[in-house]
């Protein structure tokens, strides 16, 4: 972001562009849910019309398995991404990549430099300033909730998957299967995988690219003019 | 799978009031939708009393009855293939629907629904269901298990 950034302009326009970075990615997001809902009911509807039953409106299938699997997969390969590099990162370096820490750095580092506990400053969060389980818990608060949201996508992608599936299978007039035995079988490992092999090409490009390519005025590159030895430095 | 792939550490200080607020009527929300996902349209009970109207409507020789509770297109295809009209035939005696009365009523032994389909298995019979307007119809009937194979149907559309 630009310089000087955290004391913006007050007003309502103000209070937008100050978070600007988040409506833009909640409009988004929410556009491209509804054209995922309105492309994938008219998947939906083609198989119905097939077999000769009623096609669904927008609303019968915004509350249907069909439509929740397809939304939770994606939903849990993404928090598993940012789970897996905001815990990664900690341990993990890449020397001349802007999004690992300096060489040196690597490890949960101290608590001089985390600001916690006698080193908290006085805008610190509360529970930084404290010892013990508070502290223990604050300092992970992130990847337990990235986390948590991760493992209930997933348990929530076989939920929706099992009833998916089995109703697919009940249209071709085959046996409907449990969702215990759903959880072995190819179609759930299926969507599990192809979303997490992408997720992890996506942050090793990122990572990568990101040693030797510039993106002026981004906090996600290195300065234009950094070198491309330079570690732990954002634009 | 579609992800942009975002990295970088964060500069902004933690989540404010206002996301706050956000996040605690999104997820009651999300959840909200989930159970009304999981409650929506006809249930288990309704199947059951389908079949055992199928089954009814066919002792009683009530073949318009019968035919009523059948996917249009299955009820076509039982006409086409006994080349009388479908309220004949699925009351003929030894017609598609013999082995669901075979011992005079219907014993539903067990029903299974997922999403917009069902299926509910007689002691003498299989057949499955679909959502239909407010309720079921039958969509196949005379359904004999084939080993890794679908069902084999006497009445399907």
């Amino acid at each position: 972001m630009s310089a000087g950034s955290g004391k913006g302009p007050g007003g309502v326009l103000g209070g937008l562009r100050a978070s600007s970075l988040s409506l833009f990615f909640a409009v988004v997001f929410l556009a491209s849910l509804v054209a995922q809902a309105v492309s994938g009911v008219a998947v939906f509807n083609a198989d119905q019309r097939s077999a000769g039953l009623e096609p669904l409106t927008l609303g019968q299938y915004v509350l249907s398995s069909a439509f929740w699997v397809d939304v939770t997969e994606n939903w849990q390969s993404e928090y598993l991404q940012f789970l897996l590099f905001i815990t990664a990162t900690v341990w993990f370096v890449q020397r001349g990549s802007p999004e690992s820490k300096k060489l040196d750095q690597a490890g949960r580092e101290s608590d001089e430099d985390q600001k916690v506990g006698e080193h908290a400053t006085d805008d610190s969060p509360a529970w930084a300033r404290t010892r013990g389980w508070r502290l223990t818990l604050y300092s992970r608060s992130l990847s337990l909730v990235m986390g948590a949201i991760f493992v209930g996508s997933w348990a929530a992608q076989s939920a929706a998957g099992a009833v998916a599936f089995s109703e697919e299978r009940l249209r071709d007039l085959e046996d409907p299967v449990p969702w215990t035995e759903y959880l072995s079988m190819p179609d759930f490992w299926s969507r599990t995988f192809q979303n997490w092999q992408s997720e992890m090409l996506a942050v090793l490009s990122m990572v990568v690219l990101a040693i030797f390519l510039r993106e002026r005025g981004s906090p996600e590159s290195k300065p234009v003019g950094s070198s491309h030895e330079a570690t732990g430095v954002e634009g | 799978m579609r992800s942009a792939g975002r990295a970088g550490r964060s500069k902004t200080p933690g989540v404010r009031p206002a996301r706050r607020r956000a996040a605690r009527v999104l997820v009651p929300a999300g959840l909200a939708v989930l159970a009304v996902a999981g409650c929506a349209g006809p249930g288990p009970d309704d199947a059951r009393d389908v079949v055992s109207a199928l089954g009814d409507a066919v002792v009683a020789g009530d073949g318009a009855a019968a035919c009523a509770l059948l996917l249009p297109d299955a009820a076509d295809a039982l006409a086409e293939e006994s080349g009388e009209p479908c309220a004949q035939a699925v009351t003929a005696p030894d017609g598609p629907l013999a082995d669901l009365v075979a011992t005079g009523r219907v014993v539903v032994e067990d029903v299974h629904v997922a999403g917009r389909q069902a299926q509910v298995v007689t002691a003498d019979d299989t057949l499955f269901l679909a959502v239909s307007g407010d309720g079921w119809v039958v969509t196949a009937a005379g359904c004999t298990p084939r080993e890794d194979r679908p069902y084999d149907c006497e009445v399907e559309a």
